[in-house]
């Protein structure tokens, strides 16, 4: 629906309110979707979206909630226009509500264009495959979990953990090698709170990139169910400044879960028949309109970048929110809570991550040769590792054999030496892979079965 | 004597002895102390070099705020002056428009948002609203469409404060149709500020 | 007649419409003012349930229904491979170029280029008899293809009363006349078919050939007959999308339908960047001449969703029915089931396990039923077959949920990819102890006739190799390894050997990423002597250390990608090789070994 400048009409015969719902009756001419203000008897407004019209009653979600309504006194006004986010240059530097209005204490953006929050989907036939490689500077994700130019890659973390502090690492120093190009940064708070927020702010700020960043802070005190737009303003935005603006945009949002709650809230009060856990049985489809605004078009120079953060209740990855998002997006960033107790960061637990879109990111001509085979190198050693350290819990290293013992010490070294590294590091790529032969050269040469025999002779640093 | 001397000889003896030992130990403690002093020395030095290092890097990032943050501020600062300018240009339209003398066009105006209305809030009697200027026009209005279209619509007496349009109500109140200049105004005013930022910067 | 209605009700994908009582159910109707596609999925009195393949945001009740008279069907003739379609057979390319880089709503396109001019060939002349599904004539649609024209599966048959010689025509030109009991009925080089009806078919042949994929651990442990069907289930991960493409790429097919059921954009993407530069081991052209696919991502319209296997088997069959072998895969039957589910939700209908309609099983079983190696209709005799393979995606890798555990019912091969295997980068992923295959006995006919005679017993020795270490593991994770003998430490050893050197496969690597049977065979060979070999040497007082130094173990774990699939000789040298290092290591006496 277009931004309309046609007459609203007003409702006031509201004929229940239950959680986050609100029905009102004798309507006409009322659309799907449509963006709703209520005012209460006190004067206050709120804004709602029609969920579902009919049978002249209209079902609206009002985003802030109904604490504090009343059947009587309060009256509905159909905007007639989808709910639309004012889009321009002009938003960078800004901060905004979960719901994409001014929290900066500055005036509405001068909008270029009014764009509908829900977005399209994106015809796939257009889309560019990415294929460039995001420098990072962190070992792990550059050397094992690459990040290319319009991916959508999460970070799966729990609670304490410091996901933020990595995302903010992320956006910091990410950088498209080759080019000057700096990335715009679209950053969306959905339920977090305001110092992990803060954090966020005040990193972007000492690294002079707020004036390329847009900000929507949704924080946990509140609105629940503004959390169902908060990523989607963000998101819009990310794909103006993309496509329309030929930015390249990387887009983080945390915390996915306290998205999918609101959604199951809403859910619930519609009384839907329930999914697993009990969230609604589209949650995979509702996750997918957001995750799948990531990319890049043909003809177009921009691109979005997507790394969503969320945190697994209970550590649990099998839970329907990392589950289903893991099969949307393209590979998955876990953070293990067994070597953050011990003290390293960034606590990325290797094998249960993965990047699928490394394998186009990396290599001759992109980053290095021996890129993607020292990477699955490092997954199989690292594996192995794991098993003797399981096994040696049992029968003791003298139980070990002596390639198992070896093993033992290339796990060490992985993650003193490769894993680990501080929150203002910024590792070459060449520094990255050296620290991975490092790594690898702890072990005999005929262990290295996934590189190619050339790639052996040049970098192995072991005993031949 | 002897005894003496030999006693003195071993306490002598064992005392260039441990004099020995001494100035060993002192030599190989001033060897040490020098080989210390060198490494801490490349130590300092390149712990030097990493302050130094880090003292950039921080100078760097502070440099990188300052020019962010200032080049931000004075941003935000002229959007403030740009949003003042929207708003005394849209009050100035507002009182121009008040003011203005409505013409015939104005009551074809009225008249569809009447007939508007009515499609919305469907057979219910109706009560219509407007400011005190326009009572007569909308009255004679109402007089036509009543006679014509629909009956049961009425003007309330108690003028509201806006610069023109109607407000439709139906009669129990639980439906309003709101077609005030003030609300139209209001809905167009994100759509034309674009327009008049552009003219304020000469763009248009 | 025509129903004319307005809508009353919108919720999401959901529509109700009155004044629709002469619509049909499955009927396909234009909702709204923007027109937006829809399917009648129930009626009562005279309301109907419309599922709406379009997002309804801004639809409004008042808002006209006009039914189609039609019920939801794929347009059938030349121009459809090559293409990529949505899941209600709307060409993205045209789409894109009347919306650009976003879909838009509304948009009216025909699956197919209807003004293309394509050479007919036919031998038929004025007189001759056709029937139902006899072809007509031919005409090149790739040059990888050549494409008959159908007289349509519920056509009556009768005398050729008209026929176009050889010569240039598009589609909508009419290329036959037929005559029946003095009615006369236009035939042109397409018709439509309902995809939610089979087509039909002669006869029904058991599956005996193997579909060669040329995946080791698919053609060698598991296989799948052409006309079969199979299930690959599996966590977020694991790899079922990229065994998948590579079914794709590789299978010995005539033609390939891909579906993309509710899955990532980009995955669409990259097989439409890939297959036009891949070329097809057998042909020598771009996969892409042999191709279709049917995106309907994740963010694309729900409703959409449950239409696109539909689709993609209709046109499955339709090439089945010109006698060629056709692989669909579908990736992925767990967004289609849950498709399913928000639909049954949407009507209120009563849910059974997670949520999902009581009649997922059948509408499962019903998909599968349409895999098979039949006999076509009409003349001349041909046989076709469509393979069904399907990707799972069970919430929580649980392989208990309902849509695995219904899938498994009406399937014959099962590859289950294991999480953990992936986790430490073992590619495919599939587990060699829980995956299976009922086609086992029927191909290995083939394999006897065709590559060697040794294949069943090779197969059965090699997987007993993996069966003891999977029994030896138990005891190795109690007590270490050191705890074994000599004798079952090797088993541990060659068992590593036979996972690393033949089924894990790099599907990124030029030469692995395709092992044809030939090569698949000499690999499990060389496997299985190195076993023997080692046991004798063993016995003959070789130490167990002494055969882990073998350098040859290195060769052979490469050899996957040393070996290219046109130098399977060099196997031979490696075997040699290999005997000699067997020799030395026992203190043999050198012999010359003749290869």
């Amino acid at each position: 629906m277009s931004e309309t400048t046609a007459a609203g009409v007003e409702y006031s015969r509201v004929a229940e309110i239950k959680g986050p719902l609100m029905i009102i009756e004798g309507v006409t001419k009322v659309s799907f979707d449509e963006l709703v203000e209520i005012e209460t008897s006190g004067g206050e407004r709120r804004l709602g979206r029609v969920v579902e019209v009919g049978y002249g009653k209209a079902v609206v979600q009002i985003f802030e909630g109904t604490t504090g309504l009343a059947i009587s006194g309060t009256r509905a006004k159909f905007l007639g226009k989808t709910m639309t986010m004012p889009v321009s240059q002009e938003l960078l530097g800004r901060v905004f509500d979960g719901l994409g209005r001014p929290n900066d204490g500055l005036p509405d953006p001068v909008a270029d264009r009014f764009i509908d929050v829900n977005g399209e989907p994106m015809n796939p036939e257009r889309r560019e495959y990415p294929t460039s490689f995001i420098q990072t500077g962190v070992s792990v994700i550059d050397g094992m979990l690459t990040l290319v130019r319009g991916q959508k890659l999460p970070i799966f973390s729990g609670s304490g953990m410091p996901h933020n502090i990595l995302a903010a690492q992320i956006a910091r120093q990410a950088s498209v090698v080759g080019t000057k190009e700096d990335f715009a940064v679209v950053f969306a708070a959905i339920g977090v709170q305001y110092s992990e927020a803060q954090y966020f702010k005040r990193s972007l700020e000492e690294s002079g990139a707020l004036r390329r960043s847009v900000l929507f802070l949704n924080l946990a005190d509140d609105p629940a169910i503004e959390r169902i737009i908060t990523p989607r303003v963000a998101l819009t935005v990310a794909e103006y400044l993309a496509f329309d603006l030929g930015m390249h945009v990387l887009a983080i949002l945390t915390d996915m879960t306290n998205y999918a709650e609101a959604l199951r809230e809403i859910s619930a009060a519609r009384e839907e028949v329930p999914g697993r856990k009990g969230y609604p049985g589209y949650l995979y489809t509702d996750l997918a309109n957001n995750y799948e605004r990531a990319g890049r078009i043909k003809g177009k120079n921009g691109s979005v970048t997507q790394v969503p953060i969320l945190s697994m209740p209970a550590d649990d990855i099998t839970h329907p929110i990392p589950d289903l998002t893991g099969y949307i997006t393209e590979g998955q960033i876990v953070l293990g809570r067994d070597l953050f107790r011990k003290g390293i960061y960034p606590p990325v637990n290797v094998l249960m991550s993965l990047s699928r879109l490394m394998k186009d990111g990396v290599g001759e001509g992109k980053t290095r040769a021996d890129h993607m085979e020292v990477g699955n190198q490092l997954y199989d050693a690292y594996s192995r590792t794991q098993e003797v350290r399981a096994l040696s819990e049992i029968v003791g290293r003298a139980g070990l054999t002596g390639i198992d013992l070896k093993y033992l010490d290339s796990g060490d070294i992985f993650e003193s030496q490769f894993l680990k590294q501080s929150n203002d590091e910024n590792r070459s790529l060449e520094e990255t892979m050296s620290r991975a032969w490092d790594v690898l050269s702890t072990l005999p040469e005929g262990e290295l079965t996934k590189i190619k025999e050339k790639n052996v002779r040049q970098y192995y640093k072991g005993n031949k | 004597m002897s005894s003496t001397s030999a006693l003195e000889q071993t306490i002598n003896k064992v005392l260039s002895q441990k004099e020995a030992d001494l100035i060993g130990q002192l030599d190989s403690a001033y060897q040490e102390s020098v080989s210390n002093l060198e490494s801490s020395r490349t130590r300092l030095e390149s712990e030097y070099a990493r302050i130094v290092e880090g003292a950039k890097k921080q100078a760097e990032n502070l440099r990188r705020q300052i020019i962010g943050s200032s080049r931000l501020a004075a941003r935000n600062k002229q959007l403030v002056l740009i949003e003042t300018a929207v708003n005394d240009a849209f009050e100035k339209a507002k009182a121009k428009l008040a003011a203005s003398n409505k013409e015939e066009i104005y009551k074809d105006l009225v008249t569809k948002m009447l007939e508007d209305s009515f499609s919305v809030i469907g057979s219910d009697p109706v009560i219509v609203q407007c400011n005190s200027n326009d009572f007569d026009l909308v009255k004679k209005v109402i007089s036509n469409v009543s006679t014509n279209k629909k009956p049961g619509v009425t003007l309330s007496d108690k003028p509201i404060n806006i610069i023109g349009g109607i407000r439709v109500k139906s009669s129990d109140g639980s439906t309003t149709y709101d077609n005030t200049l003030d609300s139209r105004i209001e809905r167009f005013k994100p759509l034309i500020r674009k327009n008049i930022v552009q003219m304020m910067r000469g763009e248009k | 007649m025509v129903s004319k209605g307005r809508i009353v009700w919108v919720s999401g994908p959901a529509v109700r419409a009155d004044g629709m009582s002469s619509t049909k159910m499955y009927e396909t109707v234009e909702v709204g003012e923007s027109k937006l596609i829809g399917e009648v999925l129930r009626l009562t009195g005279d309301t109907a349930f419309i599922q709406v393949y379009e997002s309804t945001s801004g639809l409004k009740p008042g808002e006209p229904v006009i039914g189609s008279g039609q019920p939801l069907s794929v347009l059938l003739g030349p121009g459809i491979i090559g293409k990529i379609y949505d899941g209600i057979q709307r060409p993205l390319e045209e789409i894109a170029q009347k919306s650009g880089s976003f879909i838009g709503r509304g948009v009216a396109t025909t699956p197919v280029d209807m003004k293309k001019k394509y050479r007919f060939v036919t031998s038929l002349k004025k007189g001759d008899e056709v029937s139902a599904g006899s072809i007509l004539g031919k005409v090149e649609e790739t040059p990888l293809l050549t494409h008959s024209i159908l007289v349509p599966p519920d056509h009556r048959g009768g005398k050729i009363a008209d026929i176009s010689s050889e010569g240039d025509y598009d589609i909508e030109h009419v290329i036959a006349t037929v005559e029946k009991d003095g009615q006369k009925s236009e035939l042109k080089m397409y018709h439509k078919w309902p995809v939610r009806m089979p087509r039909p078919y002669a006869e029904r042949y058991d599956p005996s050939v193997p579909l060669v994929t040329g995946q080791r651990i698919i053609d060698t442990y598991f296989p799948i007959a052409k006309g079969g069907t199979g299930a690959i289930p599996g966590g977020f991960g694991t790899g079922k999308t990229v065994t998948l493409h590579q079914i794709a790429k590789w299978a010995d097919s005539k033609v390939v339908v891909y579906i993309g059921c509710g899955e990532r954009g980009n995955e669409m993407t990259e097989v439409l960047v890939e297959f036009p530069h891949l070329i097809d081991p057998r042909s020598g052209r771009p996969l892409m001449e042999r191709t279709v696919l049917v995106a309907n991502t994740s963010n694309m319209p729900v409703a959409a969703r449950e239409a696109s296997i539909y689709t993609g088997v209709t046109i499955a069959e339709y090439y089945r029915d010109m006698g060629f072998d056709v692989v669909l895969v579908a990736d992925s039957t767990s967004r289609w089931a849950e498709a399913l589910r928000e639909m049954s939700g949407r009507l209120e209908e009563m849910p059974a396990e997670e949520g999902y309609p009581s009649y997922l099983a059948s509408r499962l079983a019903e998909f599968y039923e349409r895999a098979g190696r039949v006999r076509a209709l009409g003349s001349p005799e041909r046989a076709g077959s469509v393979t069904l393979v399907g990707a799972v995606s069970p919430s929580g890798a649980d392989f208990t949920e309902p849509v695995t555990t219904h899938t498994i019912r009406f399937i014959k091969t099962f590859w289950a990819l294991d999480t953990r295997l992936a986790y430490s980068r073992h590619y495919p992923s599939i587990n060699w102890m829980q995956s299976y295959s009922g086609y086992l006995e029927d191909v290995s006919k083939w394999w006897k006739e065709n590559v060697s005679a040794e294949w069943y017993d090779l197969r059965a020795e090699s997987y007993n190799i993996l069966q003891r270490e999977d029994t030896l593991k138990e005891i190795v994770r109690l007590l270490g390894p050191e705890a074994l003998p000599d004798e079952e430490k090797l088993v541990l050893e060659v068992a590593r050997m036979v996972k690393i050197g033949i089924l894990q496969q790099n599907s990124f690597d030029k030469v692995d990423t395709y092992c044809g049977p030939e090569k698949q065979l000499k690999m499990v060979k060389l496997m299985v002597n190195f076993y023997k070999e080692a046991q004798k040497s063993l016995k003959e007082g070789a130490s167990l250390a002494d055969i882990r130094a073998m350098p040859i173990i290195t060769t052979l774990l490469k050899a996957k990608f040393e070996v290219p699939d046109d130098q399977v000789a060099k196997l031979g040298l490696i075997d040699k090789q290999m005997i000699e290092q067997f020799q030395k290591v026992s203190g043999r006496e050198e012999v010359k070994v003749v290869v």
